[in-house]
């Protein structure tokens, strides 16, 4: 369990700076974007009013107010946490390549450590886990940072502010990164995480067997696609409509869920131990 | 353990932001206020097993069913929303006790009809892997209760390249042998060319061995005319429900393709015997010509209207083809206050409720109640709530009675 998390804490620390990094731009970012468009909101309306509307009420029928969601719709604010998902999504494979291309062969080592190799792999594992979870607590943090910035950028009468579920109601990527309920929070992101443990089983499959390795591993990313997707694709190919009462799905599926987690770190620890090649 | 400060400060971000917005999420659902149905005059039991489904602007106010014991709004957990929001206790009952029977099914009731014998289950659907054009197929399924004995097949409908549209109204069980009642369209867009069919099907010969057509657009048709046919079942008294009552609507396309002009004068009522396949023409005193049927209970069809700020129910018996019954009630001012476009009146144990469909505060009355029988009005109530909200757009959407369950078999 130490060297688990030994291996975790160490994960983590080679990425810190790329997060860093990530976090950064995504404040830069977001809050120019909150800038850049209350300035030329407030530019506007003054240009607006000085013209053709006398009054602030007047302006606010036509135009309205603005708000939090403007900003969310531009690519200011959706821009960075593509960069993230993409980076992220990037690093799933760079964070095995890096021990066996980098500097040093790293693998040796890592290999070689006094510890069941499965630790390796549960620790990158949770370092993908921590570092998603974290980003997106951070965007929740700084959603409501942004806020306060546009009210201190626009006045009162001139801006609408929004409750943190309307913004993200009306943004569609927040609405997947911060679902309604918790219960929907779980799932979304457990099955993230369960693509991420087939994921990395498919890379140990490409490492141990090169070429017929990487055939092996994309059946291998089949398969359990096949064995999720089961009580779906087998009720709707044999009955016409759902076989399963929802209920029921939900459990199969946790179930399923559950197995493909399992068959993932069970094979991943076989090639790990035997098959792995440096 | 100071080494590992980064770690521990990650878990801790996550931990706290993601549970803190997720704690104030389940807090903030309960974002309406408490409404109550509450008795002006009369009889409150009348009102026991009344629940009027509502949307008030406020929170999250939507969906909620008001009662005399209080409010309840739709559940947002993940759960109930993957159950779905069927209320149907016909086929929630159905689900409960046959469990899978009803697997796969589609979940409306018309298309299930149950005795003390069995369920029967029969659609249609359309086979799109056929060559000829539109052919519809009939589904039957039918489980014997006490057997648990299952019959599941399909028909072809007689003349299926004639029909561009069909779906079933009502399944009736005889013995062994089910009757299917459908609407069938000769072709889309006019719907002159509709045809009401029976089928009736043997279950151990497992083929259609009748096929009455009891209704027909009228021939003699021109471009512009308009004709549809509509039925309905038997809502109470399960029991014996054996009858159906068919219009026939007639009137004039009108510019949008989906409606018509229809005129009142021209719909003409039968009465169809479900057990003997006879048809009977009704003749309908002047003054229900142009009122709309509300329900059909047992014998008694029930019409009603709405004009001159009254409102008036009829009750009609099929057998004796007379009025049994008529009460008009002067809709009071203050109901009519709210905007109210049109008021929701079914009828339901012998009582004509009227319901506005509209509350704003200061209104008092949003719910009277008649007997039909003697005319009295028998409770009157309003919705009610804390008194510290201002103003509010209270829609009311539906009106439900509570059953009791076991109202088959």
């Amino acid at each position: 369990m130490k060297r688990y998390l030994k291996l975790v804490h160490f994960e983590l620390d080679r990425f810190s700076k790329i997060y860093l990094a990530l976090i950064i731009f995504t404040i830069a970012a977001q809050f120019t974007g909150v800038i850049v468009k209350s300035k030329t909101y407030l530019r506007f309306a003054d240009t607006q009013m000085d013209g053709k509307y006398h009054s602030q009420d007047a302006f606010l029928r036509d135009y309205g107010s603005i708000s939090l969601d403007d900003i969310t719709s531009t690519l200011w604010f959706a821009g960075p946490i593509v960069l993230c998902i993409a980076a992220l999504i990037f690093y799933c494979f760079l964070i095995w390549y890096r021990d066996w291309f980098g500097k040093n062969t790293f693998v040796y080592r890592l290999l070689m450590l006094p510890t069941a190799r499965i630790n390796i792999y549960l620790a990158k594992a949770t370092a993908i886990f921590l570092m998603v979870l974290g980003l997106v607590s951070f965007q929740l943090i700084l959603l409501s940072i942004e806020a306060r910035l546009l009210g201190f950028m626009v006045p009162a009468g001139l801006r609408t502010d929004l409750g943190l579920q309307q913004i993200i109601e009306n943004f569609w990527i927040l609405q997947v990164f911060f679902p309604n309920t918790f219960t929907e929070f779980v799932l979304y992101y457990g099955i993230g995480f369960m693509s991420v443990f087939v994921l990395f089983a498919i890379i140990l499959f490409e490492r141990s067997f090169r070429w017929k390795g990487i055939v092996a591993g994309i059946l291998y990313g089949l398969l359990t696609m096949g064995i999720f997707f089961a009580p779906v694709i087998l009720g709707l190919s044999f009955f016409n409509s759902e076989y399963l009462y929802p209920l029921e799905l939900f459990i199969m599926e946790i179930i399923l869920g559950v197995l493909v987690i399992a068959m993932s770190i069970a094979i991943s620890h076989y090639l790990l131990k035997k098959r792995i090649t440096v | 353990m100071k080494r590992y400060w980064k770690l521990i400060v990650l878990v801790a971000v996550i931990v706290l932001t993601i549970g803190t917005f997720y704690i104030r999420q389940s807090l903030a659902s309960s974002n309406y206020p408490e409404m109550e149905l509450e008795t002006k005059s009369g009889d409150e039991k009348v009102a026991d097993n009344l629940v009027l489904n509502t949307d008030i602007g406020i929170g999250k106010g939507s969906n909620i069913d008001v009662t005399r014991g209080g409010s309840t709004a739709e559940k947002d957990s993940f759960l109930s929303r993957i159950r779905g929001y069927n209320q149907d206790a016909k086929i929630l009952r159905l689900q409960q006790d046959h469990r899978n029977f009803m697997r796969g099914k589609s979940e409306a009731s018309h298309l299930f009809a149950q005795d003390k014998n069995a369920v029967v289950y029969a659609d249609l659907v359309l086979d799109v892997y056929r060559s000829s054009r539109q052919n519809y197929d009939m589904n039957i399924d039918w489980l014997d209760k006490k057997t648990g004995d299952r019959f599941s097949f399909d028909v072809l409908l007689p003349d299926h390249e004639k029909y561009s549209d069909a779906h079933v109204e009502h399944v009736y069980i005889a013995g062994d042998q089910v009757k299917v009642v459908t609407k069938n369209r000769k072709n889309e867009t006019d719907a002159s060319g509709a045809e009401l069919h029976v089928y009736t099907i043997d279950r151990d010969a497992e083929k259609i061995v009748d096929d009455d057509t009891v209704l027909t657009g009228s021939e003699n048709m021109d471009n512009d005319d308009w004709v549809d046919i509509y039925t309905f079942a038997n809502e109470k008294d399960q029991k014996k429900n054996d009858g159906l009552i068919l219009t026939r609507d007639k009137g004039t396309h009108s510019e949008s393709e989906s409606d018509a002009n229809t005129d009142p004068s021209e719909r003409q009522v039968f009465y169809y015997d479900l057990q003997s396949g006879k048809r009977k023409k009704l003749s309908l005193p002047n003054e229900l010509q142009e009122q709309a049927i509300e329900v059909f209970h047992g014998t008694t069809l029930y019409f009603d209207e709405q004009k001159d700020g009254k409102a008036t129910i009829s009750a009609y018996d099929v057998n004796d083809q007379k009025i049994t019954a008529n009460r008009t009630v002067q809709i009071p001012d203050s109901m009519r206050s709210s905007g109210t476009e049109e008021l929701l009146t079914p009828v339901n144990d012998g009582k004509f409720y009227i319901v506005s469909d509209k509350q704003k505060k200061k209104q008092d009355t949003t719910v009277i109640v008649v007997d039909i029988k003697s005319g009295e009005t028998v409770y009157e109530g309003t919705i009610t709530m804390d008194d510290a909200i201002e103003d509010y757009d209270l829609d009311i959407n539906g009106v439900t009675f509570k059953d009791k369950a076991g109202d088959n078999d």
